[in-house]
């Protein structure tokens, strides 16, 4: 039988071979070209994912952060309900809880730093523990070898850094930084100690206390420096803070004595770009600028405004040299790059100056601690929390002989009607009926709308202590003589409770001819001269200047210095300010650990005033920067034991151990400095926080028991800059800042 | 012995060619439906790799987005419902184009730049990253710099014109979507809502008030765009509905692939056609 076929021939079942694996080895590559392609885009895609999933665990990771404050500032209150909104008013119990809890360890020598997430934080309740594993995000390398350097943890440069001279090379920090531990996230939530094959994510973190600082969004002045010089010695806003007591060129952590001075050469830079409008300043070159002395009085008139909140920049000129008009720094990262690139090397901020300043504050500009309780006819008491403070600025409309339209305001604000028969003012109260009103007999609690003397009044009451209407109208009338510019004494009638006419007087330095004795009694002016303002009043501290026969101080001037039971002053700190602008932007908290930028605020402030041969005040003498800092030492180690509520705990902290004498004199002028200086520009009530959060996504090694065996997949950083109102609760403004590295 | 050969029998050729010409069909038909699958798959892949770092540059564009009530946007709003494709320009703290390119970019970061989207008249989605020096800075200038207020005369759209045009053309444009022919894109407000125009003025923007923004793009894989004229892509994007209240945030999407469905059009070329949404946190 024949064969079929030729395959029988070697060389014919090659061929057929061949040609078969050509076959095959054509649709393989096809094959394998499409799978390698479809997989490297499975790998791309995967990776994309990976830095979605960080994103949203980085932003539940801030919301996890901000609710534990939240919480421990519910659980750390006596919560009062208001009829009011926010509805709940949480009053700080105890008062230490009136700042977030430290973890001790880790802030140890950091005063910025608030908390980190880790695994033995010290955090007792109300404060929320941070629920970390015992992973490091430095020390412990991910499965595919990601690690958080101290460097990269301390890129926004606010822990001290070892070296600071580094600041724009190599921001590593002091070695005690213990960089934080991850959290560990699954379907359920964070966990300290989750199954590794339920690990979906990890976060770690860093809380820092960016409301201590300095906003350089609105502090500093330029170069050269206003004038006169009663615009920074008089202070009143943090604009006029004294930048030059910031640490600079120091290896020393923030709070000791700089070794040498921030210069004026990169704060004009800062300034200049930052106010380019308003200063119509010109390069020269860029960044150094050419300012007149009327563009930089311009720049005085601005911060000084009673309404603007400079949340946002002055918009009011352009500068067309420049094409330009004032600027912010939009976030931290800008901040850090402006110093680092723009401003001249020799002048640039070291790394301990940008750990004194910030680029995010907001504040509420409403008192902190008291709620005035109004009872109504039934006997309910209805909790009104005051909604702002009484503008200083009002006391201008007190002048005799008011005009028509000023009559409203005067009655609704102070509760006053000019006499013009008996040229003085009566006190009628703001709904007294009448033209005029007959003299009120008392003063009601300040309620909704409340004028200046209940204010006044209900500042200075305790549970023991009620002023009498004629003390606080007298105290009221001699605060309208500092503010206006007559010498003309206030006298303002009021009623006994017999309906008899009597007269409180206020008091100016030249009318001593006023009556005496009898059941209208006026003061008598103190003897050895009585400096007076007779102009506006820049800030609630400089109220110290006025006269008060109950004042338990030689000068018989309203007390903001000692802290006695029988000194009912104090709170008067808390209900008056120069700026109702709510919420603001500039507020530093009085309870900062950071002593430099306290020393800041005070450096310059008048600690004692000249006069003229009238007793009008016309220039000071500023608090050295040795005193400064020792105040400001001595603010902070009160401070830390016994945080302020408000500011009234500035007459309490001015009468701590050390910070009365670290001021330098004992004259009551010079102790009241302080007051003057950290009145209006502190605040207690915002925490404001900068939430520095590391996320990455990812999943553990399959069965493994060790969470150190964690794959990254994507990650994304933020600091997130955010104000908690901690008598409310609530978050007055955030803003988010994605880190790029 | 010397081994005889023999040739093949006419039927045994004419079956050696038929079973051949079985094979080769079978064949073909197998490579047919390979490459089939491969060519889908890899028009599939060129889109999302055109895709994917788009929305990327698109995420980081918007997370850094200068969110204040004292700055420029051009967005859509209830005076400008910018029918058919959008536009859409704002400040963003990310890198750019300088217009000094002897300084270091490093020195620049972070830097104000003037982001822009906009479908060109090729429909290709573009995008301008216009970065601007620090105010009063000498070199170069005169520049303008991120302008407050915003003041009048010196807003977003008049200091820098061909941001907020979709003709107008200008150097720092540059094609970041070559087959992205629809680009349309809405709020999703914090108060929950939904909205294409929360806002009736320009100078009345506040981005602060907005949650996320959503993007729909619709793409075609370049060998589709190939089957298509030019007349055709734009019939086929002017058929697809801008966003309108109240759509659910998953509506647009079916509503444009209802279009795609119904469409006349060569379905090889529809076929490559994707549609893509993303929602964008602010």
């Amino acid at each position: 039988m024949k064969h079929f076929t030729c395959l029988e021939h070697t060389q014919d079942k090659g061929a057929a071979l061949i040609i078969v694996l050509a076959f095959i080895v054509l649709l393989t590559a096809l094959v394998l070209a499409y799978f390698n392609r479809a997989t490297s885009d499975r790998q791309l895609a995967a990776g994309a994912f990976g830095d979605e999933a960080a994103d949203l665990l980085a932003r539940s990771a801030m919301s996890v952060v901000v609710g534990d404050f939240k919480q421990e500032i519910v659980e750390g209150s006596n919560p009062i309900p208001t009829n009011t909104t926010p509805a709940t008013y949480y009053s700080p119990s105890p008062n230490a809880n009136v700042v977030p809890q430290r973890d001790i360890a880790a802030s140890a020598e950091i005063p910025n730093l608030i908390r980190i997430s880790v695994r033995s934080d010290s955090l007792v309740p109300p404060a929320v523990g941070s629920r970390a594993s015992a992973v490091n995000s430095t020390n412990n390398p991910s499965l595919n070898g990601r690690l958080i350097s101290t460097s990269r943890w301390n890129k926004h440069c606010l822990v001290p850094m070892g070296d600071p001279g580094t600041a724009n090379t190599d921001p590593s920090p002091i070695p005690s930084f213990s960089p934080p531990d991850w959290v560990y996230v699954t379907a359920q939530g964070p966990t300290p100690a989750p199954s590794p094959a339920a690990v979906i994510g990890r976060y770690a973190y860093a809380v820092y206390d960016e409301g201590g600082l300095l906003d350089m969004n609105v502090a500093g002045f330029p170069n050269p420096t206003p004038s006169p010089s009663s615009l920074v010695g008089r202070k009143g806003i943090v604009t006029f803070a004294d930048m030059r007591a910031l640490p600079y060129n120091s290896a020393a952590i923030p709070g000791a004595t700089p070794s040498s001075a921030v210069s004026f050469t990169a704060l004009g830079q800062i300034v200049g770009w930052r106010n380019n409008a308003t200063l119509q300043a010109m390069p020269t070159p860029w960044p150094s600028w050419q300012v007149s002395q009327t563009n930089s009085n311009n720049f005085s008139n601005l911060y000084l405004s009673t309404s603007l909140d400079f949340t946002t920049p002055s918009t009011a000129t352009y500068n067309t040299a420049s094409k330009s008009t004032d600027q912010v720094f939009l976030s931290r990262a800008e901040l850090l790059n402006f110093n680092k690139f723009q401003i001249s090397s020799s002048s640039a901020f070291d790394s301990n100056t940008l750990a004194c300043i910030g680029t995010f504050s907001r504040d509420r500009n409403v008192p902190t601690c008291w709620l005035p309780q109004v009872k109504s006819s039934a006997g309910q008491s209805t909790v009104y929390p005051l909604s702002d403070r009484f503008l200083i600025l009002n006391l201008a409309s007190v002048v005799p002989n008011p005009s028509l339209p000023a009559y409203a305001t005067l009655k609704l604000k102070f509760g006053l009607q000019w006499i013009s028969s008996a040229n003085r003012w009566r006190y009628v109260t703001p709904t007294g009926v009448g033209n005029p009103a007959p003299p009120a007999q008392d003063i009601s609690p300040p309620g909704l709308g409340a004028d200046f003397f209940q204010l006044l009044r209900y500042a200075r009451s305790t549970s023991t202590y009620t002023p009498s209407l004629g003390e606080t109208l007298a105290i009221g009338a001699a605060i309208i003589d500092q503010y206006d510019p007559d010498t003309t004494t206030t006298q303002i009638e009021y009623a006994d409770q017999t309906g008899a006419t009597l007269i409180a007087y206020g008091m100016e330095a030249s009318d001593r001819n006023r009556p005496s004795g009898g059941t209208t009694p006026a003061p008598t002016p103190p003897t050895g001269g009585y400096p007076m303002w007779n102009q506006a009043l820049r800030n609630v501290g400089e109220f110290g200047y006025a006269y008060s026969a109950s004042s338990p101080n030689t000068d018989k001037t309203l007390d903001f210095f000692t802290s006695t039971s029988s000194n009912y002053d104090p709170r008067i700190l808390d209900l008056f300010t120069f700026n109702t602008a709510s919420p603001r932007a500039g507020q530093v908290n009085l309870n900062t650990r950071n002593e430099t930028v306290l020393a800041a605020i005070i450096r310059g402030a008048w600690k004692t005033t000249t006069t003229d041969a009238s007793n009008n005040i016309i220039g000071g003498t500023g608090v050295a920067s040795t005193n400064a800092a020792s105040v400001a030492g001595a603010i902070v180690a009160e401070t830390r034991n016994n945080p302020a509520l408000g500011r009234q705990d500035i007459a309490r902290i001015c009468a701590a151990n050390g910070v009365g004498s670290a001021i330098g004199s004992s004259m009551p002028e010079a102790r009241e400095a302080i007051a003057r200086a950290l009145g209006e520009v502190c605040t207690t009530r915002t925490w404001g926080l900068l939430i520095d959060v590391i996320a990455q996504s990812g999943r553990c090694k399959p069965n493994t028991t060790n969470l150190t065996d964690f794959a990254v997949d994507g990650e994304k950083r933020y600091w997130l800059h955010v104000a908690i109102d901690r008598f409310y609760g609530d978050i007055i403004d955030q803003q988010l800042e994605e880190v790029l590295e | 012995m010397r081994k005889t050969k023999h040739a093949f029998t006419l039927a045994e050729m004419l079956v050696a060619v038929a079973i051949l010409t079985l094979l080769i069909l079978l064949v073909a038909r197998l490579v047919n439906s390979v490459a089939a699958v491969t060519t889908w798959g890899s028009k599939r892949i060129d889109v999302s790799s055109e895709i994917r770092p788009l929305f990327n540059r698109m995420a980081v564009d918007f997370a850094q987005m200068i969110k204040r009530s004292d700055v420029s946007y051009y967005v859509k709003i209830s005076s400008n419902p910018e029918a058919g494709n959008d536009l859409i320009a704002f400040f963003s703290l990310v890198d750019g184009f300088y217009p000094n390119t002897t300084i270091d970019a490093e020195v620049r970061q972070p830097q104000t730049t003037v982001i822009s989207y906009r479908i060109n008249s090729k429909y290709q989605l573009e995008r301008m990253a216009k970065s601007l020096p620090f105010a009063g800075q000498s070199s170069p200038t005169p520049t303008p710099s991120l302008v407050f207020g915003p003041m009048t005369g010196y807003t977003l759209w008049s200091q820098f014109p061909a941001a907020t045009s979709s003709t107008s053309t200008d150097a720092d444009y540059n094609v970041v979507g070559a087959d992205v022919f629809r680009f349309e894109y809405y709020y999703l407000l914090k108060t929950g809502a939904v909205s294409t125009s929360p806002w009736t003025s320009m100078t009345q923007v506040q981005m602060t008030d907005v949650a996320a923004i959503a993007v729909a793009i619709a793409v075609i894989d370049p060998r589709s765009r190939t089957l298509l004229s030019s007349g055709d892509i734009t019939t086929l994007a002017e058929s697809m509905n801008d966003y309108a209240t109240p759509m659910a945030t998953n509506g647009l999407l079916a509503q444009w692939q209802s279009v795609l469905d119904s469409s006349t059009l060569p379905r090889p070329a529809l076929a490559g056609i994707r549609l893509y949404q993303r929602i964008f946190p602010l």
